[in-house]
């Protein structure tokens, strides 16, 4: 009798104590990301060269574990990419960092993001900038990405579920695109909706491997382009 | 009742090889089949090493024991089958995650068992019948020849998922063909249980996992996407979608602002895109073709007569239609794309390959070239293969005949006066794909007597495409001017006219340096050979005897590369090469293991050991020669046969099925002062060497005779030399058997894994040094097999 009664205390007290616990949990959980997240932007971005105040200070703060599947939370600030449903992938910290930076933001611009994806790469652009919009092909990841950011915080993003191949012309120009879903070519209508003097940014590679940035921009009416090495390139042909 | 039983086990475990290989191809990519594909092959050792190890048992209860196994290998084709479509393995994750290696070994896990099984069938039969190894060894290769030919023919009638039944209902053939032999009542509940089986797996649902991150998975998740139809062949699994979201215009200028039109895609195996593009008639649609690199010869030359070698979905005959060719051949491999673009979606491509200026023809492109006396314009090599599996390597263990130097040889003389050929490729970074094809028009230009090869190339790139034309004649001022105003409207950068400075380079999408430039500067000085050796990829041109234009890789780099990048190398590694020599070390590995093990139960036997170590060079030797020789071969009569399929099929049929014929009448091939083994080595030894001699000769005789007689004339020219390859395995075989029995199972299992290792083997020497190394070392094996047994 007197043990049957100790188990019930132990059970009712366990039940009681538990939502204290997990959220106690919950806060040392987020400590221990943020620490993470820290070493992330100093081990594998800051290392490799970016400087940007305003993209390392983004880095640091969007909670990258929250953008994946649960599955996925142990590998989120690790050197690597992610997989997201639909046979997408959340690029490398330091990809989505160097994107970033290459976009050159100063604060004031308006962006576009072609391929939502988890909706990670539009946060790090709504802590940089005021007006982000976004647009996802699928429809499931559209929808999470969508509840995600609101969920966050990021009322700034603007999530569009529809085609991103004629980019959102009622919210043309754009200073700023990002198109993370590359194809063989670059749809005609997101260059036409560039502004002159704006800069487009695309990795190119295969699912997990970015091999290449390549980085567009207008200027003076013509559309130019760079291909970004993400790695020291040793050089192949100084001998000849 | 026993021989007819081995020969559809072994019908059906090399038709069940080449299932998988092709199931692999459709749903990840075929490098890693290979990979996978070779460890469960080792099955074949490792029922040597099994029945070594419980001979005795097994010797006594060969009848019972052949029945289990015969079952359970009927049972676990199929369940292997299923299990394999659940393991979650993703070749392209296995960098970042590690339980991708864990994935991996339950699919060698998986794919291990049937052939385990069915191997150790075979094994047993030799073990039972000693003095009649030369029947089993007949029926062990007539039935693998039947097979391997068998399943190449039903994949041009089958899917999948029936091939896969048919290949279950021949080795419960086998099963039941034993049974009925037996005089005991468990024949019939092996009858039985085989028949309800067959039954029951005949009508179970199968699915395919297809790798999420193949295009066509990605493809159907897109907003109203549909799969069209299906077809299958040997060739590939075609899959046509539909969707408002296709579009597919590779490398298109980024001046370019107009419209594209609707478009189908056409998928190869899940990932080789191409489209079929929507055609109303109206031509001025198709501006967008003019504003691709793949144009520029047309502004070159006027109403041409065009030649385009594999002409996929159309988009290249479209582009030839909108610039006003007077002509167009288009030539595709596989038929069933151009009956879907000629039958089942005429309307929607506006019946393009039946009109009158439009000649489609089904064949193998090189062999297509070799074989006419026609004239063109203007030849054209298409795009086919995908952006993300070319960038990641995955091709890197497929030949191809199409960008070697004699290929381009042979293209060049095919063009009229003035004519041009036109090489577009994908632009990689670091740059690889052009500066190769540059390479290889600069020798072909050479070799064929050309002085001033520079003044005959043009080369050209847009952000994510390259086009090189190859002039028959050196390019005219009025041609460059040309060039130069088409590259500059749409935003191409010039990498090679004659006359170009570096000033005019590397503007429109410009790289870290102007490598293309430089890599041409540096292929047309007198240090090329310097600049082959220092460039961080394999730039130097392919050979018809080594035709592997997709490997890029090279080992003296690999240190520099992990070095200065660290783990950023791994984007950039040619991924079917490394999978190549991770599958000849797993192999060697498992291989070493496998025939050391059976030594540790065989110490108590008294052999000498240095008889046991001529056994063991014995066999290896015969299982390495025996693979150089038939995959040199392989290649050989891919050019003549004008198709991969038909060259693969018809050699490998002709070398089991006459290497069997050997097998049976080897008692009978010897001489009083000749041994059969030493006659067949110097039969093999004559033969091959006036192969390597006169075989092109014989080839270009008959180069434009039909198929049949092509196939025929491959068949004859196979068959002797295959008979006497037949010989020395069974005839040593049989001697170990009188002298040293227990060791019969080991030798067996040796043969089988040094036969994994020699076909992996051959494909790595093949690509540093030819096919012809290759077939030397055979023969230079084949003497040494004869050298050892003396």
């Amino acid at each position: 009798m007197r043990i049957s009664r100790f188990l019930i205390i132990i059970l009712v007290g366990t039940f009681l104590l538990a939502p204290l616990r997990w959220g106690q949990a919950g806060e040392a959980n987020e400590a221990v990301y943020q620490a993470r997240r820290e070493r992330m932007v100093e081990t594998q971005i800051v290392s490799r060269g970016i400087t940007d105040e305003k993209v390392l200070q983004a880095m640091r703060k969007v909670p990258r574990h929250l953008f994946v599947d649960e599955s996925q939370r142990t590998y989120a600030y690790e050197d690597r990419p992610l997989p997201i449903p639909c046979g997408q992938t959340i690029s490398q910290p330091y990809i989505v960092a160097l994107m970033t930076e290459l976009l050159e933001l100063r604060g004031e611009e308006k962006a576009l993001e072609v391929g939502t994806g988890s909706g990670y790469q539009a946060a790090v652009l709504s802590e940089i900038i005021n007006e982000v919009y976004t647009i996802e092909i699928f429809e499931e990841l559209g929808v999470a990405a969508k509840k995600r950011l609101s969920h966050l915080g990021y009322q700034k993003v603007r999530v569009r579920i529809d085609d991103g191949y004629y980019g959102w012309p009622e919210k043309a120009l754009f200073d700023v695109i990002i198109v993370t879903c590359a194809v063989g070519h670059i749809p005609p209508p997101l260059i036409e909706q560039l502004k002159e003097g704006g800069r487009m940014c695309l990795p190119l590679g295969s699912p997990f491997l970015v091999q290449t940035l390549m980085l567009v921009e207008k200027r003076n009416g013509q559309v130019i382009s760079r291909s970004i090495l993400p790695v020291r390139f040793v050089p192949l042909l100084g001998k000849h | 009742m026993l021989f007819l039983s081995v020969f559809f086990i072994s019908l059906a475990l090399l038709s069940y090889e080449i299932f998988l290989m092709r199931v692999f191809s459709i749903t990840s990519w075929s490098h890693f089949a290979y990979m996978a594909i070779s460890v469960a092959l080792l099955g074949c050792g490792a029922s040597g090493t099994f029945i070594t190890v419980f001979q005795k048992r097994l010797r006594e209860n060969f009848p019972a024991a052949f029945s289990i196994f015969s079952f359970l290998f009927s049972l676990f084709i199929f369940f292997s089958f299923v299990a394999i479509q659940k393991i979650p393995f993703e070749p392209l994750q296995i960098v970042w995650y590690g339980r991708q290696y864990g994935y991996l070994l339950g699919e060698y896990l998986v794919l291990f068992l049937p052939f385990f099984l069915g191997a150790t069938c075979i094994g047993l039969s030799f073990q039972h019948l000693p003095g009649e190894i030369n029947k089993v060894y007949f029926s062990n290769m007539a039935g693998s020849g039947v097979g391997a030919l068998l399943i190449v023919l039903l994949m041009f009638f089958l899917s999948p998922r029936y091939l896969l039944v048919i290949i279950v209902l021949f080795s419960f053939l086998a099963t039941i063909i034993f049974a009925l032999s037996l005089k005991t009542r468990w024949n019939l509940v092996i009858i039985i249980s085989s028949l309800i089986l067959a039954i029951l797996f005949f009508f179970s649902p199968l699915e395919m996992r297809i790798s999420p991150y193949k295009s066509l998975s990605t493809t159907l998740k897109l907003p109203q996407a549909k799969i069209l139809t299906q077809r299958s062949s040997p060739y590939g699994l075609l899959t046509v979608v539909e969707s408002p979201a296709i579009r597919y215009a590779p490398g298109l200028s980024l001046n370019f602002f107009g419209e594209l039109p609707s478009q189908l895609a056409l998928f190869i195996d899940g990932d080789s895109q191409c489209a079929i593009t929507h055609f109303t008639g109206d031509l001025s649609e198709f501006e967008y073709l003019d504003y691709m690199t793949s144009a520029l010869p047309y502004h070159l030359l006027e109403e041409p007569r065009v030649l385009i070698l594999g002409s996929g979905g159309g988009s290249e005959v479209l582009s030839a239609l909108y610039h006003q060719a007077d002509f167009t051949e288009a030539v595709e491999v596989n038929s069933q794309v151009i009956d879907l673009v000629k039958k089942d979606f005429s309307d929607f491509s506006g019946r393009i390959y039946s009109r009158v200026d439009v000649q489609t023809v089904v064949a193998e492109a090189r062999g297509f070239v070799e074989s006419r006396t026609d004239k063109y314009d203007l030849i054209q090599l298409s795009l086919l293969d995908s952006f993300s599996a070319s960038s990641a390597g995955v091709y890197a263990l497929s030949e191809s005949y199409l960008y070697t130097r004699e290929a381009f040889q042979c293209f060049l003389g095919a063009l009229s006066s003035g004519g041009v050929v036109s090489v577009t490729r994908w632009i990689k970074m670091p740059p690889r794909d052009g500066i190769k094809i540059f390479a290889t028009a600069v020798e072909a230009l050479e070799k064929m007597g050309v002085k001033e090869a520079a003044s005959h190339l043009i080369f050209i790139r847009s952000w994510a495409t390259s086009t090189l034309l190859i002039g028959s004649s050196p390019f005219s001022e009025g041609e460059i001017w040309a060039a130069r105003e088409f590259a500059g409207q749409r935003g191409f950068d010039l990498i090679w006219y004659p006359g170009i400075s570096l000033r005019e380079t590397n503007r429109y999408h410009i790289l870290p340096q102007a490598y293309y430039y430089e890599a041409c500067r540096s292929i047309l000085s007198s240090k090329r050979e310097e600049f082959y050796d220092d460039y961080l990829f394999c730039v130097q041109p392919a050979r018809d005897n080594s035709p592997y234009f997709f490997c890029f890789f090279k080992w003296k780099f690999l240190p520099h590369l992990i070095r200065t990048m660290g783990k950023e190398w791994i984007p950039f590694i040619e991924w079917g090469y490394v999978v190549l020599i991770a599958t000849l070390l797993q192999a060697s590995l498992v291989s070493f293991l496998l025939i050391l093990l059976p030594l540790f139960f065989l110490r108590k036997q008294k052999v000498p050991r240095v008889r046991r170590l001529k056994v063991l060079l014995y066999f290896l030797f015969l299982g390495i020669a025996y693979m150089f020789i038939e995959m040199s071969f392989i290649q050989r009569f891919i050019l003549f046969l004008r198709s991969p399929i038909y060259a693969v099929s018809v050699v490998i049929f002709s070398f089991l099925l006459f290497s069997g014929w050997g097998s049976l009448f080897s008692r009978r091939i010897k001489t009083r002062k000749l041994s059969g083994i030493v006659i067949s080595v110097v039969a093999i030894v004559i033969i091959s060497l006036v192969y390597l001699a006169g075989l092109k000769t014989v080839f270009s005789l008959f180069l434009s005779t039909s198929d049949g007689i092509r196939i025929a004339i491959s068949v004859a020219l196979i068959a002797p030399l295959a008979f006497f390859m037949g010989i020395p395995f069974p005839l040593g075989l049989t001697r170990v058997a009188r002298e040293f029995p227990s060791h019969l199972p080991w030798a067996w299992g040796i043969n089988g894994c040094f036969s994994v290792i020699g076909a992996v083997l051959a494909t790595t020497l093949a690509i540093s040094w030819g096919f012809n190394l290759v077939t030397g070392l055979a023969l230079c094996l084949y003497v040494s097999s004869f050298l050892v047994l003396r």
